[in-house]
């Protein structure tokens, strides 16, 4: 009886652990627009070569494009919005490489392909006003 | 800050000058922006490409309305095989549609016929008869695309790179980037054939952020362009002249006891303009110097080319007298007429017909003229509009709108002639491999004029501003 009791308080400590690690993601409006103002502090930081904001930018960026890979995943049937959004993780990487070593106009060229990486996204999956 | 009491004096001052759109002239319209204290003291001072500039001079053709680039440049024998059936549902993967009454049959013209053209072989329609024998100046940019389902929107982004007021306009960036080449005359210059401004309105030629001195000016057609310029008959030249000797004196004055006001001296120099223009403008539109030649050539014998025709000839003379960009607007084909632009939800072919007609020969000559004079390798025209037209029909006869992928062009200025960048699937809905966006378009027009898109900055808010927002890539196939 004991270990019967055991084997399922195990079973719902697993249960509680992978539901919450697995929270539902919500990409509405709001969020992208606080993606797209992020984007565009982004850019203003690295064009007047203000390192540490452009790197702030830079590691939002990246956790908000992981949140929008794991919304994707979720959601699934989306393969090309999970490509696009760990493209442009990776894009911060190199944005973040880049203004280390304060190379700014590789770090704009970076945040360039990002800002189209959202575009060609939004083309398939923006819902319309 | 800036003297109130000196300021409202000038206002009250009647100098003579009339309603001339002044605070159109004067940087920042009003506060201090983050210009240089020498950019405001004197913002349209001439300034140097960051790199070696292939034109001078853009000629921007807005095609008001979007026309059919399937009429005109995209021939698409698979449209012409499929006309009359339902679009297959593959081409239509990947986007969101609102054709009103839902996506009909495929539409072809009966009358539309297509042949190629010149040693590039580039397709015309029987619509373009004279650009067509251009061929091999243009460069085509045939996979075009942009967003917004409205004119509004989308021909606010063509020019400013937004769809939402409040950026500058591309020629509002070359003006700042480049100052003025020549001082009599506006630097950025709006011409339109109509009896009102664009329908879409002075945000698209608007200085934004920017120092307002930068906005474009609009020129109306008739012998005097700007409203309010000349002299009233009651003042005379001397009078004017003395008016502005006073301003001149008294700005001396405040200079050296309010030196931090470069705001007033923007606005005497704003004077100075509208009194040199009072000569120069009517003079720069004056083609009554112009050969009989030149006048036939333009269209303006035949009342169906005669106000396009006279707009471009305008362009032309304003090149030649430095304006560095030189935004052209289309208007009706016939004046009170059904069709007020290209915008055919219906009878697509007697709207193109009027409308090619209106500004085919007078393009065809204005490309024909800069080359003669020497003009059109500084000179960049570029021919676009706010987005193309669906192969599918709407109301039977007519395209809707087309943003997915549609067709340009640019010729001179250093632009790779008789080429062809990017295409549209094989029925011309979306565009394919390559695009290129309202940015990317910018971007390769202002690398033309020897300026980095990423380069050419403004400071706003604390904020480091461009002319491509975020976005662009300058399109290297493009350039010669």
């Amino acid at each position: 009886m004991g270990t019967i009791r055991m084997r399922k308080l195990m079973l719902f400590f697993a249960f509680l652990t992978i539901t919450g690690s697995v929270a539902a993601i919500t990409l509405d409006e709001d969020y992208m627009q606080s993606m797209e103002d992020r984007q565009k502090s982004l850019s203003a930081n690295i064009g007047i070569q203000n390192a540490k904001g452009a790197n702030e930018d830079a590691k939002a960026m990246m956790e908000m494009f992981a949140d929008v890979s794991d919304y994707y995943v979720q959601k699934g049937n989306a393969q090309d919005a999970v490509d696009w959004s760990n493209k442009s993780r990776e894009l911060g990487s190199v944005i973040i490489k880049y203004l280390a070593v304060k190379d700014f106009d590789n770090a704009t060229v970076s945040a360039t392909t990002m800002a189209k990486t959202c575009k060609d996204c939004h083309r398939l999956y923006k819902k319309d006003k | 800050m800036y003297n109130q009491s000196r300021r409202d004096f000038l206002l009250r001052a009647g100098v003579g000058l009339g309603g001339v759109a002044l605070s159109g002239f004067l940087p920042g319209g009003g506060f201090f922006s983050a210009a240089s204290a020498a950019e405001l003291l004197d913002p349209l001072a001439p300034k140097n490409p960051q790199f070696a500039a292939k034109a001078k001079t853009v000629i921007w053709l807005h095609m008001d309305g979007a026309p059919s680039t399937l009429d005109l440049y995209d021939y698409k024998p698979e449209l012409v095989k499929l006309a009359g059936k339902p679009i297959p549902e593959s081409f239509l993967k990947g986007i969101k549609t609102s054709t009103q009454g839902g996506i009909t049959k495929l539409f072809v013209s009966p009358k539309r016929s297509f042949k190629q053209y010149g040693d590039s072989g580039a397709y015309f329609s029987d619509l373009l008869p004279n650009l067509s024998q251009h061929a091999d100046k243009l460069a085509f940019i045939k996979s075009s695309v942009t967003v917004g389902a409205t004119h509004d929107i989308s021909i606010l982004k063509l020019n400013t790179g937004d769809v939402n007021p409040g950026r500058p306009s591309l020629g509002a960036w070359v003006n700042f980037a480049l100052g003025s080449a020549n001082r009599d005359l506006p630097s950025y210059v709006v011409l339109y054939n109509d009896d009102k401004e664009p329908r879409a309105g002075s945000v698209n030629w608007s200085s934004g952020f920017l120092p307002a001195v930068y906005q474009g000016v609009a020129f109306r057609p008739g012998d005097s362009p700007i409203l309010n310029l000349q002299r009233p008959g009651t003042m005379a030249k001397i009078e004017q002249r003395n008016s502005l000797d006073l301003l001149n004196k008294l700005n001396q004055k405040g200079s050296s006891r309010y030196p931090e006001d470069s705001e007033l001296e923007a606005r005497i120099r704003s004077y100075e303009l509208a009194d040199r223009m009072q000569a120069s403008a009517p003079e720069a539109v004056d083609l009554s110097k112009e050969t009989e030649a030149t006048k036939e050539a333009y269209g303006l014998n035949d009342e169906t080319t005669r106000t396009y025709g006279t707009v471009l000839l305008r362009a032309r003379r304003l090149t030649e007298r430095g304006v560095r960009f030189i935004q052209v607007v289309s208007g009706p084909a016939v004046p009170d007429g059904e069709f007020r632009n290209w915008d055919a939800h219906s009878k697509l072919e007697d709207n193109h017909s009027k409308n090619a007609r209106m500004v085919d020969k007078p393009i065809a000559a204005l490309l024909a003229d800069l080359k003669e004079r020497g003009l059109l390798e500084t000179t960049l025209v570029v021919w676009t509009s706010e987005f193309g037209r669906t192969p599918w029909g709407e109301s039977g006869d007519g395209r809707d709108h087309n943003p997915w992928g549609y067709t340009q062009w640019m010729a001179g200025g250093g632009s790779k002639a008789g080429t062809t960048f990017g295409a549209t699937d094989e029925i011309g809905v979306q565009s394919v491999g390559k695009t290129v966006d309202t940015y990317d378009l910018h971007a390769t027009v202002l690398e033309l004029l020897g300026l980095n898109h990423l380069k050419t900055t403004f400071l706003h808010d604390g904020r480091s501003e461009r002319p491509t927002v975020v976005y662009g890539e300058v399109i290297k196939d493009l350039i010669a």
